[in-house]
């Protein structure tokens, strides 16, 4: 009975039994290989892609605060107030720095100390060293009006006296030209500034007869603004009005 | 499966076998044997076991090389795609920036009120353009870092020995206004001159330069301005297809490969500028010895958005400001945005194919594995021109 229960038909088993087997695997293999290659690829992409797109939004994002500094800027009468950390911004709301969702917390104590540590750092005069005073600070959505517009960004400014005043106190505006530094804080450590100096003074076109803004041509300095006439304490004069920009920087 | 045994002793098998396995004995089993060692297999099963086959190892090969032109293919887009972002960025914020100029002194404002800083051509270096040349594949850039150094020359100054005066944000405790060696200089004054060095020499508040561009021979005064400077030329190499950095003195560097287009178009306000105005007496490109603005300069038709095209012809047919290296067509000075558009292609030319999608043609015959050109542009309007007043 043994005997039949062997075929005598059946070939013994091949060499080759198996190999579809084998050669499913080897397949499985190659397409796993590509598949996660081109994964990688693609996720690198997209991080990529992603991390390029808050980058401009965060340019962008600093440039719409430093405007909006600019704008409150004009509007109040005393900059000296400002360098002293006493008045600030309307756009002013520093718990949201630790309350933005999808952010990690900011320490803005820290980054003004931090800022201050670099101006100080690669300071070469003395007495006129900028000191920065946070004078804005919330979130973009806030500042825009849109609540859903894309991923959270926070936005600090800092506003400090120019160097060249000469007047050894970083804490009082003698020339009418202060300095402004507006920052955006994103996710994955998106960081983005700008810096730009701004003056209050009276545009001049060359084409303005003498004496139509109320004093003499010659009055009116090289750069084409009325002169920032000090008070009788010394300080320029307070009055809101025309401000400029004198040079946008991107910090790099 | 038929088995096939064309002798006797096959039909005899055959015939044992259709009769069933119980009359199988040994020596059944031994003439079975020997039949299946004869036999071969049938045209049908021949041709079946072919087909298969094909099939099998077709769909094999189909796989394998999709997967091969995919996997060559996809780091090839992703490279194009990253090297158009890199060569758009670096563009694009250096031109946020063209144009600033002092933030002190009684020059501070936009550079754009005194020079160009915008040039349509290469400037400085092996390979400058004449100043009066306007070309669509290179760009020129002039703007003032955040510096300290931004003074005045002590005296009259013309030739390679600069003494620097003292501005109102010159550090007390350093000569020059803390100029460095190898630092870049720009000296300007509102006749619309400019020239452009390198400190190769520092004793006390004196400077050693070397022009970086043709000298303009201009004699500037008290009332000029001495700044640090950046420059930066961008250009293509038509025959490498690089995208070239220069600093528009000896160091010119490779950007991006690959790029096959380069184009730039200016933008910039229709009416005639009104800077730089020079002092009473004295003439520049603008304005007679009068003061009064020279006739001749059109106000342009303008676009949506309230700025008008400047074409190439435009900004290289004058009137002239200054001279030298730095001479520059008067209309640059309306220039208040511009456009810059990149194309690049893939490297591999094995995923690059035939056709309009392909500035330079490839090998690659599968349009699944070809990647086609990438075109970037960036239009940017420079910040520190937006601020020039006038124009």
């Amino acid at each position: 009975m043994r005997e039949r229960r062997t075929h005598p038909t059946r070939p013994p088993p091949a060499r080759d039994d198996g190999v579809a087997l084998l050669l499913a695997l080897v397949l499985l293999c190659l397409i796993a290989a590509f598949g996660s290659a081109l994964v990688g690829l693609t996720t690198t992409e997209r991080a990529m892609a992603g991390n390029h797109g808050m980058s401009l939004r965060g340019r962008y994002a600093a440039d719409a605060l430093a405007e909006r500094v600019v704008l409150d800027l004009s509007s109040v009468t005393d900059w000296t107030a400002v360098l002293a950390g006493t008045s600030s911004s309307s756009f002013f709301d520093e718990a949201a720095a630790t309350s933005t969702p999808g952010l990690d917390p900011l320490d803005l104590s820290g980054l003004t100390t931090a800022l201050q540590g670099a101006t100080d750092g690669a300071s070469i005069v003395g007495a006129d060293t900028p000191v920065w005073r946070l004078f804005a600070a919330g979130t973009l959505a806030a500042l825009t009006g849109l609540p859903r517009a894309g991923p959270p960004v926070f936005l600090a400014a800092w506003v400090a006296d120019d160097a060249a005043d000469g007047d050894g106190a970083p804490g009082v505006d003698a020339n009418g030209i202060v300095e402004i530094r507006a920052e955006a804080f994103g996710a994955d450590g998106m960081r983005q500034a700008v810096q730009i100096t701004l003056r209050r003074g009276v545009l001049y076109s060359p084409e303005t007869p003498p004496g139509e803004t109320g004093e003499p041509d010659a009055a009116r300095d090289a750069e084409g603004l009325a002169p920032i006439m000090p008070n009788e304490s010394g300080a320029p004069a307070s009055a809101p009005g025309p401000v400029r920009l004198l040079t946008w920087r991107d910090v790099r | 499966m038929t088995r096939q045994c064309n002798s006797t002793r096959g039909r005899q098998w055959q015939g044992f076998h259709r009769l069933g396995q119980r009359v199988c004995g040994a020596s059944l089993a031994s003439r079975a044997a020997a039949c299946v060692r004869d036999a071969g297999f049938s045209l049908v099963e021949v041709l079946l076991a072919t087909t298969l086959t094909l099939v099998v190892f077709g769909s094999l090969w189909e796989v394998t090389t999709h997967a091969e032109r995919t996997a060559r293919a996809g780091p090839a887009a992703v490279d194009l795609s990253e090297r158009s972002r890199v060569a758009a960025d670096l563009i694009a914020r250096d031109l946020y920036v063209a144009g600033a100029g002092l933030d002190e002194g009684p020059r501070a404002g936009p550079l754009g009120r005194y020079v160009a800083a915008v040039l349509p051509r290469r400037v400085g270096g092996v390979g400058a353009d004449a100043p009066e040349a306007a070309r669509a594949d290179a760009i020129t850039l002039l703007w003032v870092p955040d510096t300290h150094v931004q003074s005045h020359p002590a005296g009259f100054f013309s030739g390679t020995t600069l003494t620097v005066g003292d501005g109102p944000g010159c550090p007390a405790t350093m000569p020059a206004c803390g100029v460095r060696e190898d630092a870049g200089l720009l000296v300007f004054d509102q006749t619309a001159s400019a020239d452009l060095f390198r400190v190769i020499g520092l004793t006390g508040s004196t400077i050693s330069l070397a022009p970086r561009v043709d000298p303009s021979g201009h004699e500037f005064g008290t009332d000029a301005a001495v700044a640090e400077i950046e420059a930066r030329t961008y250009y293509l190499d038509p025959t490498t297809h690089v995208l070239r950095m220069s600093d528009v003195d000896s160091t010119d560097v490779p950007v991006v490969d690959g790029v096959v287009g380069f184009g730039i178009e200016y933008f910039g306000t229709p009416e005639p500028p009104q800077d730089p105005k020079p002092p009473p007496g004295v003439a520049n490109c603008l304005y007679d010895e009068a003061g009064v603005l020279r006739p001749g300069l059109a106000t342009l038709a303008s676009g949506a958005d309230g700025l008008a095209s400047l074409p190439l012809a435009m900004l290289a047919d004058g009137p002239w400001c200054g001279a030298g290296g730095l001479r520059f067509d008067v209309d640059l000075l309306r220039v208040r945005r511009v456009r810059v558009a990149l194309r690049l292609q893939a490297i591999d030319a094995a995923v690059r194919g035939v056709g309009a999608a392909f500035a330079v043609s490839g090998s690659g015959h599968d349009a699944a594995s070809r990647v086609a050109d990438v075109e970037a542009v960036v239009d940017v309007a420079p910040r520190n021109l937006a601020i020039v007043p006038g124009g």
